[in-house]
């Protein structure tokens, strides 16, 4: 299929169609473009974007077209998500698949329309009440919206548990050539031998996380730690831009770390040995990998558009084996490139790095 | 009333884990019947309430989801909009009712095609001097086809309390829209009194507040 201009908003729609979503659910009078362009969509394939009169009701609705076995999705902001908590520790505790987008924008409170991803936190942290994770995805370009948007419903579907895809105001209107892989089958589709309302013969089924005996409340936590486990073993995803000579590597996710690439690239015109190391998964955080090649690189800076919130998995996954620096922009403050350039010089030059691959130059 | 009782094929054998004389004792009997009456228990699906209700799961024989609390219809329409063919039933108390009325009052505005089963069981408490005519609210929502308010007093008015319950499944299998039944039930525990006492209660002080009989015009 050929390529197509679109947004990133765009893009996740287009996507979550093809992966067989048919319904969305989003808060009534919601700005967000992603929204827009599925409730056209949606009642051209026979499925349906249906308003809610608030965050938490779009979650409610996404809850029920889990339970009867759809593909669904909700997108909002992280105002949408800040009331959408409950939600996802319900779905996490009945251990039902569901997909939710966040278009992250300024806060705290009202904050501003601006990019941000001051929501790392949130999304990372459950939020809801409970010991429970979701998958949190940060893509970084329209294209990788798309192709996380279509593994975000496998893997809901594969761990029976809801999926964020924590995108940006940013990505949701940068336009980019996008390639879509054709509509899934219906038939294609894993079955959901949990769901309700499909069979008469079959015994009744009830989708409840209520045990009221410690311990069956205590084992029914312990099937979710293990599938926490085996998310962590087998899901993480990252990626790693010149790494191999790095003295210092950036560690940047989502639109940061597409403007951080930008800077790594002006800084290595001027010599500068700077990588760039970028999770793609964020629950679960790469850690091990990145705690491997703090073994390498013993400097790290993270950047990100918040006061600080990733820095904090960086410096657990790393456990003091480098030293881990931060460039954050809160409020909806987007870095340039040529900003974050001047932050990883200043850095680069301060831990004398220049000298140090001069004199390893020298001695060749 | 010589006749001996027969368990509902969806209502399972044992004791219900109520207090004695509480209305949602009375009130998953009388579902339990009517859904067999209809047969209708192997194409039902219920979302019961947050609240004591949530013990349906365990005594009820029929599929259920479990919403957080106030997401009652919410999670009801959900479920209607992926299964257009089966029957859908929301089970919520008055107090829970409140804390999702925004999305209540757009599901009976636009006809969702959902049962309501409002088990209010409010109570002489300080609210009651001015209690909030829920019912009567959700009805006059343009899409509501079927609102009655019914009480649990005695049988004859347990029975009228069946014939509006099958009434408003029967407006949701024909597609009309929004169907609701308020049962007036007692809840002997919180309001501190003994179940013959609450009994009383539910059908005098509150029925007078809150009158028993259709809710709206708009009968299909």
């Amino acid at each position: 299929m050929s390529r197509q201009l679109m947004s990133g908003g765009q893009a996740l729609a287009e996507a979550a169609l093809r992966a067989g979503c048919c319904y969305c659910f989003a808060e009534a009078g919601s700005l967000n473009p992603a929204a827009a362009h599925l409730a056209a969509r949606l009642s051209q394939v026979g499925g349906a974007l249906l308003p809610a009169a608030n965050a938490q009701a779009a979650m409610g609705m996404l809850i029920g077209a889990a339970m009867a076995g759809a593909r669904a999705l909700t997108i909002s902001d992280g105002a949408g998500l800040s009331q959408m908590q409950q939600g996802l520790s319900w779905l996490a505790g009945l251990e039902l698949p569901a997909v939710a987008a966040n278009f992250s924008r300024g806060g705290p409170g009202p904050g501003n329309l601006h990019p941000a991803q001051s929501d790392y936190l949130q999304a990372t942290r459950g939020g809801g009440q409970g010991d429970y994770h979701s998958l949190v995805l940060a893509p970084w370009s329209c294209q990788e919206t798309a192709d996380l948007t279509l593994k975000a419903f496998a893997l809901a579907d594969a761990y029976r548990n809801p999926v964020l895809i924590l995108a940006d105001a940013l990505l949701a209107r940068l336009v980019e050539p996008v390639q879509l892989p054709p509509a899934l089958e219906p038939a294609a589709l894993p079955a959901k031998d949990w769901a309700l309302g499909q069979g008469l013969e079959r015994p009744r089924r009830c989708l409840a996380s209520r045990h009221l005996r410690p311990k069956l409340l205590e084992n029914h936590n312990y099937k979710l730690v293990r599938k926490y486990d085996a998310i962590t073993r087998d899901q993480t995803a990252w990626q790693a831009h010149f790494v191999e000579d790095a003295r210092l590597v950036v560690v940047a996710f989502g639109s940061a770390a597409r403007i951080a690439l930008g800077a790594v690239k002006r800084v290595r015109q001027r010599g500068l040995k700077v990588g760039l190391w970028r999770p793609i998964t964020l629950w679960p955080f790469p850690s091990q990998p990145l705690q491997e090649l703090s073994r390498v690189v013993r400097h790290l800076l993270v950047v990100e558009m918040n006061a600080g919130q990733m820095v904090q998995d960086v410096r657990l996954a790393v456990q003091g084996q480098a030293t881990v620096e931060l460039y954050g922009r809160p409020g909806g403050a987007v870095p340039t490139p040529d900003q974050a350039a001047h932050e990883i010089s200043h850095l680069y030059h301060q831990a004398h790095l220049q000298r140090a691959v001069r004199r390893r130059g020298g001695g060749v | 009333m010589n006749q001996p009782s027969i368990r509902p094929s969806c209502l399972k054998p044992g004791p219900l884990p109520y207090c004695t004389g509480c209305g949602h004792a009375i009130v998953h009997g009388l579902l339990a019947r009517i859904l067999a009456e209809l047969e209708l228990d192997r194409r039902s699906i219920l979302v019961p309430s947050s609240g004591c209700a949530q013990a349906a799961c365990e005594h009820l024989d029929l599929d259920m989801g479990q919403a957080p609390r106030g997401q009652a219809l919410a999670v009801a329409t959900g479920l209607k909009r992926v299964l257009p063919q089966q029957v859908v039933l929301a089970y919520q108390g008055e107090g829970e009712l409140i804390a999702g009325l925004d999305q209540a009052l757009l599901a009976a505005q636009a006809g969702e095609g959902l049962t309501l089963l409002l088990v209010n069981n409010q109570g002489p408490d300080a609210a009651w001097s001015a209690p909030l005519d829920l019912g009567r609210l959700l009805a006059g929502a343009a899409g509501c086809a079927f609102a009655e308010r019914v009480a649990l007093t005695d049988p004859e008015q347990a029975a009228r309390a069946g014939q509006a319950l099958a009434q408003a499944l029967r407006v949701q299998m024909q597609g009309a829209g929004f169907s609701l039944v308020e049962v007036l039930a007692p809840c002997p525990e919180r309001w501190h009194m003994s179940p013959a006492e609450a009994l009383a209660w539910s059908g005098g002080p509150m029925a007078r507040a809150l009158p028993l009989g259709p809710l709206s015009e708009a009968r299909p």
